[in-house]
């Protein structure tokens, strides 16, 4: 696989992985209230300040082949998340999930309340003012996050090369980059700095539309 | 939003600035101190007016080359400045013009670079020191094996534990470890670590032996490159690889973490040897020759086999203390004999 497509994998995958945890926590958190809720959304935002390389360490110290989980995974299994794809789609999820699950917040927090409270009194239930209703409201902000979420996973070195390690044949377009640098080729990565710069260039645009839009 | 300097908002807090500047600066100060080049070995006897000997060394050199100066510096009287660094690095760092005097390389391929740029002083690279490589395997947290032990039989000059590549402590119900190099080619190898061929040359020497014993196709997408050779041992005592390839004397001073289960012959892969060369701007060249003369003279083979290298000397067809202990004709041999090694 290319590291273009490498990449455009694992990011795709990392985004809905992301997307799945992210959106249904910024949905039940946006109006919630309850002790120790800040903590849980601090611990949220983390790895948006976070270095990356942090959250590598982390995955390895805990699902490594003698991490604190993973030697259970390892015993049984002789499994290991190191140098596998799920690897680098968990590296990736992580770091970026900050990304998409603060504008989905922002976006089901904007939702008009009296919106919510006259889907109730004409009958919805409460999972259809969360889902039916909700959602499509809130879509621009979800989706606004979820490009930068994809934007942010693309372009993950840190906690991906701790993970996923550097194979010869299947690197991510960053460590591909980083790879020919360190060589001293630096006109071999040009390819990949162009397609990453125009790739994210236009991720961009989308997010600005998506945001003006919703402004207007 | 403006700044007033002197209004009382900005006066709190910039003596609490300038303080913290203050302990800054001195923790700075600190690393700085800290981090500063090797110091020179020996103390600094009897009002030395000589500027000491620069040598910049392979990382993989340092211990041995450490005691080897020390020794040269009680005999001699002359000081030694040890710096090391990838050979990378350093070859990067001669072109820059660092103030060096000798340089001792990983392998002959930098020292040739550096000979077609007139960098080297003509007619004065020497071999100091030989390598193998071997393969390791994660060693298991149950290991009955005492590391404390093979150490301590290490020290009395077996070049590998009298135990190591010995096939009867299989674990039944676990799957068998690697005990070859042919056996990388069974399915049950998951992955194997091998530092980057084209920035690591252990790696690029572990190539050698995987394509010269027709492993390179078999091992494809499960080759896994480690940015130096350290992180190669990180990942096999961690247990994430089944096995890795890395020199002998690096897999002797992780003995505790790794296990050593073959050495690869000799003739498997290009002579891992490390040249060392005067440099060119180099303005103390006879101390150069004279240290050099001492690395390759008795007291620097012994600093060096000590540490588990092979001296200059010891030839293939001579197997030299490090492959006492070798599984030469073992099964290594034989489950590789279909892929005659390389003439």
């Amino acid at each position: 696989m290319s590291p273009i497509a490498l990449s455009l994998v694992v990011a795709s995958a990392a985004t809905v992985a992301a997307a799945m945890v992210a959106i249904p926590l910024a949905h039940g958190l946006a109006r919630a209230e309850f002790r120790g809720k800040s903590a849980i959304e601090t611990l949220l935002t983390l790895p948006l300040v976070l270095p990356p390389t942090v959250v590598g360490y982390t995955i390895v110290v805990l699902l490594g082949a003698r991490g604190v989980a993973g030697r259970w995974l390892h015993a049984a299994f002789d499994y290991s998340i190191l140098f596998r794809i799920e690897g680098a789609v968990l590296a990736a999820a992580v770091v970026s999930f900050p990304l998409l699950y603060l504008p989905a917040k922002a976006a089901f927090r904007a939702v008009d309340r009296e919106l919510l409270e006259t889907a109730a009194l004409r009958g919805a239930a409460r999972w259809q003012a969360r889902g039916p209703v909700s959602l499509p409201i809130a879509r621009h902000g979800i989706a606004s996050g979820a490009a930068l979420c994809f934007a942010r996973a693309l372009g993950e070195f840190g906690a991906t090369v701790m993970v996923f390690g550097w194979q010869p044949g299947r690197v991510t377009m960053p460590i591909a980059v980083y790879s020919a640098y360190e060589q001293g080729r630096l006109m071999e990565a040009f390819p990949i700095v162009a397609t990453l710069t125009v790739l994210c260039f236009g991720l961009l645009v989308v997010i600005n539309r998506t945001a003006f839009e919703r402004r207007a | 939003m403006t700044l007033h300097p002197n209004g009382p908002a900005a006066r709190t807090p910039s003596g609490g600035a300038r303080r913290l500047a203050a302990a800054a600066a001195t923790a700075l100060a600190a690393v700085l101190a800290l981090s500063a080049a090797h110091p020179p070995l020996a103390p600094p006897a009897a009002a030395r007016v000589d500027p000491p000997l620069r040598v910049a060394a392979a990382i993989s050199v340092r211990d041995a080359l450490t005691d080897i100066a020390r020794d040269f510096e009680r005999s001699t009287g002359s000081g030694v400045t040890l710096s090391f660094g990838s050979t990378g690095q350093l070859l990067a760092q001669i072109r820059e013009g660092a103030p060096l005097d000798l340089f001792i390389s990983a392998a002959h391929e930098q020292v040739d670079a550096l000979e077609r740029e007139g960098l080297v002083a003509p007619d004065t690279r020497r071999v100091v020191a030989r390598n193998q490589l071997v393969l390791i395997t994660p060693r298991d947290r149950d290991d009955r094996r005492d590391p404390a032990r093979e150490q301590h039989e290490l020290d009395a000059g077996a070049a590998f534990p009298s135990d190591a590549a010995s096939p009867s402590d299989a674990h039944p119900g676990r799957p068998a470890h690697v005990r070859g190099f042919a056996e990388l080619a069974r399915p049950i190898v998951q992955r194997v670590a091998i530092g980057d061929p084209r920035t690591v040359p252990a790696g690029a020497y572990a190539q050698q032996v995987f394509e010269c014993l027709h492993l390179k196709q078999p091992l494809v997408r499960r080759v896994v490159y480690g940015a130096n050779v350290r992180q190669v041992l990180d990942y096999v005592a961690r247990g994430e690889v089944s096995a890795g390839v890395v020199y002998a004397t690096d897999a002797r001073a992780a003995l505790g973490r790794v296990r050593v289960v073959a050495i690869a012959d000799d003739a498997w892969h290009a002579p891992i040897e490390y040249p060392a060369v005067t440099l060119a701007a180099s303005r103390r060249k006879e101390i150069a020759a004279r240290f050099t003369a001492f690395l390759t003279g008795p007291r620097g083979a012994a600093g060096f086999m000590r540490h588990g290298f092979a001296t200059p000397g010891a030839s293939t067809t001579q197997p030299g203390e490090l492959r006492s202990a070798a599984p030469r004709g073992s099964n290594d041999h034989r489950t590789a004999s279909p892929h005659e090694p390389r003439p």
